[in-house]
């Protein structure tokens, strides 16, 4: 009787245990999701209600996705962005895994030396750059156009280096070995061996790059602020206070718009994502 | 009779193959060139403004304009730097001026406006002041803001006021009888908004009402020196503080945006404001039926003579360094600056002031009893434009920082706070003057 | 180990010979598939380096060439400009407060996501969310969110009788507006920590539960000292990162101010030093003085960093040691 008992207190106890753990999770869950609850809500809401304090949007309001994207040249600064981030990307990708091969594959003196540099470049502050780049870019009269935010996009990135390298590091030896001993130069070796093995590193590189240009405000505003044609949605949506006829009904369906794409992405290519982050937090 | 005809078509003849060769003479003389204008312009206003070329073109047949819009300053200033800068422009803030006129950025035009006798009194002083800086006019003014106060006239008659005030304490009084509480002692509705900081910049206002001045003869800034930063700082505390400051700064964050339709003065959460003359197009597009009055700011009751004047802002267009074409961007900034037609034209359209005296009274100039103070207010010999420095308007800003802390009741001593306003930007005025010869 | 003999065999000269192509072209091959990088590192790094530490001893506004004026910049930002010391300041609250709030609730809901349920991976995927909204959006949201009259924020403490602050538009509370804004993205950090603690060894948990130990001493003896080289990739990645604040308080500035030119609003709350020296440099043009407020942050971001590894040999634990 008493083993009965006691098993049953026992399951009565993971039970509570188990409920409490969930409580919690929901509970954050919840601190977590409500601000986008009320950002959707708010971008449906009517201009006199989004004045007021009410939550529910009464009546809805779907047209004020469509007023946002005729008032402001929305789709333009998307389709920018879009451009920027995709080219920046690809470039990143074409840039990174030739330097992060010969960083992990390739011996030679000074590759220690030559990896520390890159490593230590992602401890430069970029304001110390952006005033010599911007006196570059006005000299090649770029200034205005999106030509700054994608060109140096094709000359390697320190961090997807470090990403491509650390992956690359685990492709096994011995398969490295065998096709350099059927003749292979090393180029083949990259190109047929290495790379499809990392797809996944080389898809995540893309997509943290895609994120972070898509994301990036500074870039844009320092080098492409003084062309509203050209701007991406960053910089647009930045510029929203001071421009004509927007208020929080619009600017809230504005950062809706915003961020529906990437986060589609993230869904679409959610294991890649996580895998290339835990490679970098967690190996380096 | 047929001797006398043939006479009069012979003479004719001649006469017209006379005046056409001379006309073709002349177009033969000059090769045809397109020109290229950049401007700040944007969408219906780019539209309206870039009207004013067609004119031109009749005027100057072998010149043709292609204006650019979208043009913010600091494109200006990396084409410039980049070498591929516009034949002409027009700026919307004229508080670089002082920069770009001593760096030879905008190309000095004193000898240019010498050679064609180009008549600088027919522009007010207020515009020259921003068009030129130490004896270079380096600019021409070309369309310009005139600040005021705008009025709700059933709220003002509600609460017994048909006079629009002309000094300041009357100011005060109407702002706090018109202002409304809720009943948890919030604001609902209040008489005047004067934060430092929201919407226009306020401070002009009541430095203007005041008369104060920004620096002195040597270029020194003035506010500790001068009492009536004091006195108009001090006027604007009280009144914040009558409101609550906290209850205020509620009040403005639920403000919606300044250029659009939910605009404070227009849905009535306030019953005064101080703004530009653009608001009454704004109002027309967006509440045609609100009914309003316009009238100058008040002025201080310690400074009289100040009434009638007012707060002034303006466009200029300039000939940049590196242009292709000076000579035909000569022509251009002369006639979009002085042109009497072209003036009018562009001020019906977008509903800013002309810059000469002779369209401001031209018969032509479209005028409506909310518009019409604005003339007078731009034309009168108190109005003035913040002083050209080389710092451009950082000492705006830097007083502005040391304002919005004021009128939180951060200062606890006002005279050492505008001391250190003081020391601030002359500081700025030296560092940006350090490396060159004293 | 040298041949001495003179006449050294040919075949070993041509085995010397061959090693040196080899490593010619090695190391040709190496540069080759370093070039990108190279180039980058030349024209994107180094030469703007050198630059902007020419330019911060002039003054330079774009419109003439830079004049030389020795360390005038440099005495001007440490002697005659407050709004210097403001930035330093809030960039400092942010890097000693912000930073080690946001990573401490990283490693708190990491934690809470290593918990047995089902729907785990719900739960992480709820969590991470708002790290994929754009910077800007969030800001912008958050505006909207703690605004002291519209936002539902203060509607919800109204509701259990609490007058919210003013959050963006009080001096007091926006920077703390901005920490709740991070703490919401601190996903990023959160995915990085839950990996770490997934990889703690189990057989230490385990060694650790018999000697008796409960979870609390449990995560503190073992799982702590087992992730602390990720915390302490979260901590040198933060620190440099939060030195160079910009985006969230730029949009958040700029949208409560009323105007369109003023920075740093309510009362330079949110003058972070990225943001003063984007001022300076692209409002004014003062490119002189941004350039050494550049290399200023560069030496602060050095010496912290520096310090921080340093201090990294007390309290990271690496695989090996006891």
């Amino acid at each position: 009787m008493n083993a009965i008992a006691a098993r049953q207190a026992a399951r009565r106890q993971r039970l509570l245990q188990g409920i409490a753990r969930h409580a919690v999770l929901i509970g954050v869950g919840f601190v977590f999701v409500s601000p986008f609850v009320f950002v959707i809500f708010t971008a449906l809401m009517t201009r006199d209600q989004a004045l007021t304090r009410a939550v529910w949007p009464s009546p809805f309001r779907f047209h004020n996705f469509y007023d946002v994207i005729s008032q402001q040249p929305l789709l333009r600064w998307t389709w920018n962005t879009f451009l920027v981030s995709f080219l920046s990307s690809i470039g990143t990708v074409l840039s990174c895994a030739p330097p992060a091969y010969a960083l992990a594959r390739m011996r030679f003196r000074g590759r220690n030396a030559v990896f520390l540099l890159v490593l230590s470049t992602m401890m430069l502050p970029v304001q110390v750059t952006i005033i010599p780049l911007y006196v570059l870019f006005s000299h090649l009269g770029w200034i205005g156009s999106l030509k700054p935010l994608i060109v140096p996009g094709f000359f390697g990135d320190a961090f997807s280096i470090f990403l491509l390298r650390q992956f690359f590091m685990t492709i096994p030896g011995a398969l490295t070995d065998a096709a350099r001993v059927d003749g292979a130069s090393e180029l083949r070796l990259l190109l047929r061996v290495v790379v499809p093995l990392a797809k996944p590193a080389l898809v995540a590189v893309f997509l943290f790059n895609f994120l972070y240009c898509w994301n990036d405000l500074f870039a844009p505003l320092l080098y492409v602020g003084a062309d509203p044609a050209s701007y991406t949605v960053s910089l647009g949506l930045s510029e929203f206070r001071s421009s004509r006829h927007v208020d929080y009904e619009l600017m809230m369906a504005a950062c809706v718009l915003f961020t529906l794409p990437v986060t589609m992405l993230f869904f679409l290519a959610q294991r890649a994502f996580v895998e290339g982050v835990t490679v970098t937090g967690v190996k380096g | 009779m047929r001797r006398l005809l043939l006479a009069a078509l012979t003479c004719a003849c001649t006469l017209t193959a006379m005046t056409t060769g001379i006309a073709s003479g002349v177009a033969a003389t000059h090769k045809p060139v397109t020109i290229t204008f950049w401007s700040a312009y944007t969408t219906r206003e780019l539209k309206d403004y870039q009207q004013a070329f067609v004119g031109f073109h009749k005027k100057y047949p072998w010149i043709t304009v292609k204006g650019t819009g979208n043009i913010q300053d600091d494109k200006i200033i990396a084409a410039i730097n980049g070498g591929n800068a516009p034949d002409a422009l027009l700026s919307f803030s004229p508080n670089n001026t002082g920069k770009f006129c001593s760096s030879g950025a905008w190309q000095n035009l004193n000898s240019r406006i010498k050679a064609d006798k180009f008549d600088l009194s027919q522009f007010p002083q207020v515009a020259l002041s921003y068009s030129g800086y130490k004896g270079v006019q380096c600019a021409l003014p070309a369309l310009a803001d005139a600040y005021g106060l705008y009025m709700n006239t059933a709220m003002l008659k509600a609460a017994g006021f048909t006079q629009p005030p002309k000094t300041l304490s009357e100011l005060m009084t109407m702002a706090k009888k018109l202002t409304v509480r809720n009943s948890d002692g919030s604001l609902k509705r209040i008489g005047l908004n004067p934060m430092f900081g929201h919407y226009e910049v306020f401070a002009d206002a009541l430095r203007q009402a005041y008369g104060a001045p920004w620096f002195d003869a040597k270029g020194q800034p003035q506010l500790s020196k001068d009492p009536r930063w004091a006195a108009m700082l001090k006027w604007q505390k009280s009144l914040v503080d009558w409101y609550g400051y906290k209850n205020l700064a509620k009040f403005t964050a639920a403000s919606a945006d300044e250029f659009g339709s939910s605009n404070d003065f227009e849905i009535g959460r306030v019953a005064m404001q101080y703004d530009g003359e653009w608001r009454t197009a704004f109002i027309k597009a967006e509440h045609p039926d609100l009914k309003y009055t316009t009238a100058p700011f008040p002025a201080a009751d310690s400074q009289p003579g100040q009434y009638g004047s007012g707060s002034i802002a303006g466009d200029i267009v300039a000939i940049p360094r590196g242009s292709k074409h000076p000579d035909e961007a000569w022509l251009l900034i002369k006639y979009l600056a002085s042109d009497t037609d072209a003036i009018v034209g562009l001020s019906n359209r977008l509903k800013n002031l002309p810059t000469t005296k002779a369209a401001n009274s031209a018969p032509g100039l479209v005028s409506d009893p909310h518009f019409a103070p604005f003339f007078k207010i731009f034309t009168n010999s108190k109005s003035t434009f913040n002083p050209l420095t080389p710092i451009g308007q950082q000492y705006g800003d830097t007083f502005q920082a040391f304002a919005t802390k004021w009128q939180a009741g951060q200062v606890s001593d006002l005279t050492k706070g505008l001391q250190g306003v003081d020391k601030q930007i002359s500081d700025e005025l030296k560092q940006a003057s350090a490396g060159t010869a004293p | 180990m040298a041949s001495a003999a003179v006449g050294i065999a040919p075949a070993a000269e041509e085995r010397r010979r061959r090693r040196r192509r080899k490593r010619v072209r090695t190391y040709g091959l190496a540069a080759l598939f370093l070039s990108p990088w190279i180039l980058g590192f030349i024209a994107f790094l180094l030469y703007p380096m050198v630059a902007s530490l020419y330019f911060s001893f002039t003054h330079y506004d774009l419109l003439t060439s830079p004049r030389w004026i020795g360390l005038a910049n440099y005495k001007y930002m440490l002697r005659d400009d407050p709004f210097f010391w403001q930035a330093v300041r809030n960039t400092a609250w942010m890097v000693c407060i912000g930073l080690p709030l946001r990573l401490f609730w990283a490693l708190l809901t990491a934690t809470l996501l290593t918990q047995p349920v089902r729907g785990q991976r719900f739960y992480r995927t709820l969590y991470y969310l708002p790290t994929l909204v754009p910077p800007v959006a969030g800001a912008l949201a958050f505006t909207y969110l703690l605004n002291p009259d519209l936002g539902p924020v203060n509607g919800l403490l109204s509701h259990i009788g609490i007058a919210g602050p003013l959050w963006f538009f009080d001096p007091s509370w926006s920077k703390p507006a901005l920490v709740l804004l991070s703490l919401w993205g601190a996903g990023d950090a959160m995915i990085v920590y839950l990996a770490g603690l997934l990889d703690v060894p189990k057989t230490q948990i385990e060694a650790a539960k018999i000697d008796g130990a409960n979870a609390l001493r449990r995560y503190w003896h073992v799982t702590l000292p087992s992730i602390s080289p990720v915390i302490f990739f979260t901590l040198v990645t933060g620190l440099i990162w939060t030195f160079q604040t910009f985006t969230e308080a730029y949009v958040a500035g700029n949208t409560t101010s009323g105007q369109k030119d003023t920075l740093g609003e309510p009362q330079g709350s949110l003058l972070f030093y990225a943001v003063w020296l984007y001022q300076q440099g692209f409002r004014y043009f003062n490119m002189g003085y941004a350039s050494a407020l550049a290399w200023v942050l560069f030496g602060a971001t050095m010496l912290c960093t520096l310090v921080l590894i340093k201090s990294s040999e007390r309290w990271v634990h690496v695989e090996g040691n006891s």
